[in-house]
């Protein structure tokens, strides 16, 4: 768990767009939908001679929603805890690659020397999706925070917030 | 209609519904395992993501759901 110091307070969370989370779930509901079609191609079977096959068929059918419906899950959760927190001191990378898998990486503000913000394709530009680019001045790797909502917003804020700390510094 | 399904020359006439409770219990085994390990993740990393809640309410009570649904149909498919 992310545990911030005393003296630091939380400005911003952000998370990927929601967009690319609705496209998986998106061709899951195509997937559950799919045996759907099938359902009459088999009904013209006639080798098919089980007493109770609708039974059967509507068995392994729950079976597979219930695997998608898991998988749903598991792509919400990969989705919504991988944030970056913007604090009024540092910028928190939390990576969640998969289930097993989770990176934390954090950057302070004072290191920041630059922020670009990308938009590339034409989704992208209609839903307000891009990528921000944090550069340090040191060999440090570089943030970035990909498909974020609002790019601009969140360029924003962390040049902000850095702008705050300098002047809290002098 | 669907010319290629005469064209199947075997006879499906059932599983055995041992085999169908064993795939039930394997495949319900798997799910509650799936289930603790999303339910862990929610609540270990709960900070900054307060959806987490209600998101556990949605997932226990369609995972339910659908387990007791296909506990429902392979009962009725034995039992005919």
């Amino acid at each position: 768990m992310i545990q911030l110091a005393a003296d630091e307070n939380l400005i911003a969370v952000f998370r990927k767009h929601n967009f690319y989370f609705a496209v998986k779930i998106f061709s899951l509901i195509i997937l559950a939908l799919l045996p759907l079609f099938l359902y009459p191609v088999l009904l013209t079977v006639n080798a098919i001679a089980v007493s109770g096959i609708n039974y059967l068929l509507l068995f392994f059918y729950v079976i597979f929603i219930t695997l998608l419906w898991i998988t749903g899950f598991v792509f919400w959760t990969n989705y919504y805890l991988d944030i970056w927190i913007l604090t009024d001191k540092s910028l928190i990378d939390v990576d969640q690659i998969g289930l097993f898998s989770r990176e934390v990486a954090s950057l302070r503000l004072d290191k920041i020397q630059d922020i670009k913000v990308e938009t590339i394709g034409i989704l992208d530009t209609m839903l307000h999706i891009g990528t921000v680019h944090v550069q340090t001045a040191g060999n440090e790797k570089e943030f970035v925070i990909p498909q974020v909502d609002s790019p601009d917003q969140v360029k924003d804020l962390i040049q902000s917030a850095c702008n705050n700390l300098r002047a809290a510094g002098n | 209609m669907f010319p290629f399904a005469e064209s199947l020359s075997f006879t499906f006439t059932g599983i055995p519904a041992d085999i169908l409770w064993g795939v039930f219990g394997l495949f319900a085994f798997l799910a509650i395992l799936w289930s603790i390990i999303l339910l862990y993740h929610w609540n270990k990393y709960r900070l900054h993501n307060p959806a987490t809640n209600k998101a556990q309410i949605i997932y226990i009570l369609g995972t339910t759901l659908l387990l007791l649904s296909a506990l429902g149909t392979l009962y009725l498919y034995t039992s005919v």
